[in-house]
């Protein structure tokens, strides 16, 4: 891999390198996540500079042999996406999530399209929750920890909308007679987690509460910061 | 062989940004055999520096003292507030505009993907300021970054929640600026913040 021309990439994640340079975290279509540094990018005559932001879409080329490459070219790729406000805090989660749970130069092609989606969705600024829920079922799924919600747990018995269930990692669904509240989750809010489309308060907030469980699970102790922005 | 007290120089000159190897042996060769007095005034100056400035317990920017000449000064106007990210940015904007209202120094910006939450940048004490009640305007000049804009969406939330005025600064087409020469996202952000004539 020492030459890599135009990669559809995104920016998860930049932190300055001495005097004018910085060193990103990207997202690429064929190599996932990949650190790759910019030289000179924050000199004011920069012209690469400017577009080397967060949440936007790039076509990037690099060389190197050692696990830092150097950027050689970068370019926007369609129009300008601005996340504001909600939306821009569920971006840094997203990254988060993505730099906290994905391996090093390990394609993830379907998760890439997923990215690149939510970011436009997240800039919409509307359905925050439903959009971040599918995102991160594509995430699990592509990590190899996807979710059942077809069926309930160890048998070919569809899920009731009408009856209380539970999620057991590892196993899937149960039915709920030993499960704490806390853990309850209904089977219509299944069944809307599963085709993208949550609807009442109480199901957005029961989908949250199961993904959030699932993927405190993976982060195995990490904490999510970007959680702390929502007030 | 090196002289040990040179080379101790030289290396400690090097925590400057932009220092190296050569510019420091410059310095340090400068400063020895051309401005002895220099070197003594700077070395004196940079002790009492380090020893005396630390924050100001108000805004949180660099003082000598406990409050800052800004926050101290009676003729400013109190309930104006602008919220900046480093002590450099309070100097900019001291010297360019004829602001007269008083600062809060974050000295960083949210930035949770380095780890940086809303108690690491001492939000809680704009908070507790804001609570007061004494604001009626807070001016967020926070860099237009992602992270600069994500901590101005934030304290510009928890002003609404004390129904005090957030006002963002306006960012766009440099004066004296071509737009043919101006990037995608400066222009596009001018445009969308266009104001009538």
């Amino acid at each position: 891999m020492n030459r890599v021309e135009h990669q559809q990439a995104f920016i998860l994640k930049s932190q300055s390198y001495k005097e004018n340079s910085v060193i990103h975290q990207m997202f690429s279509i064929d190599y996932g996540v990949v650190s790759i540094i910019s030289k000179g990018s924050k000199a004011k005559i920069s012209k690469i500079g400017s577009v080397l932001h967060p949440f936007r879409q790039l076509a990037v080329s690099w060389v190197g042999k050692s696990d830092l490459k150097t950027l050689t070219s970068s370019e926007q790729l369609g129009e300008l996406n601005t996340l504001k406000g909600n939306g821009l805090y569920c971006g840094f989660y997203v990254n988060e999530l993505i730099l906290n749970l994905l391996h090093k130069f390990d394609g993830h092609p379907v998760l890439f399209t997923a990215y690149q989606q939510v970011m436009y969705q997240l800039a919409s600024n509307e359905n925050l929750q439903n959009h971040l829920r599918e995102f991160e079922k594509i995430l699990l799924q592509e990590i190899g920890y996807g979710l059942q919600l077809d069926h309930v747990a160890n048998s070919d018995a569809p899920i009731d909308a009408d009856l209380d269930y539970t999620y057991v990692i590892g196993k899937g669904v149960v039915e709920s007679s030993f499960s704490s509240n806390e853990q309850r989750i209904s089977g219509s809010t299944l069944h809307n987690l599963r085709d993208n489309c949550l609807a009442t308060k109480q199901e957005l907030i029961q989908a949250k509460k199961l993904m959030r469980r699932l993927i405190d699970y993976q982060l195995d102790g990490k904490i999510l910061k970007s959680r702390e922005l929502f007030l | 062989m090196q002289e040990p007290v040179l080379q101790k120089l030289m290396d400690a000159l090097r925590c400057l940004p932009g220092v190296g190897p050569k510019s420091s042996q410059r310095m340090a060769f400068h400063l020895l055999e051309r401005d002895r007095q220099g070197a003594f005034h700077l070395a004196e100056s940079l002790a009492e520096a380090v020893d005396k400035i630390g924050h100001c317990l108000i805004c949180q920017t660099l003082s000598s003292s406990d409050e800052c000449g800004l926050c101290a000064d009676d003729r400013r106007d109190k309930q104006l507030l602008c919220v900046v990210e480093t002590p450099a940015d309070v100097m900019a904007i001291e010297g360019a505009t004829s602001f007269k209202g008083v600062y809060f120094v974050l000295n960083g910006r949210l930035s949770p993907l380095d780890g940086l939450g809303p108690a690491d940048i001492g939000l809680d004490k704009l908070a507790s300021r804001v609570e007061q009640g004494l604001l009626k305007e807070i001016i967020l000049a926070t860099n237009p970054t992602v992270e600069g804009e994500a901590t101005a969406h934030y304290i510009a939330e928890m002003a609404k929640k004390h129904n005090v005025r957030a006002t963002r600064i306006a960012h766009g087409v440099p004066l004296g600026g071509e737009l043919e020469y101006i990037d995608g996202g400066t222009l596009s952000h001018a445009f969308s913040g266009r104001s009538d004539v």
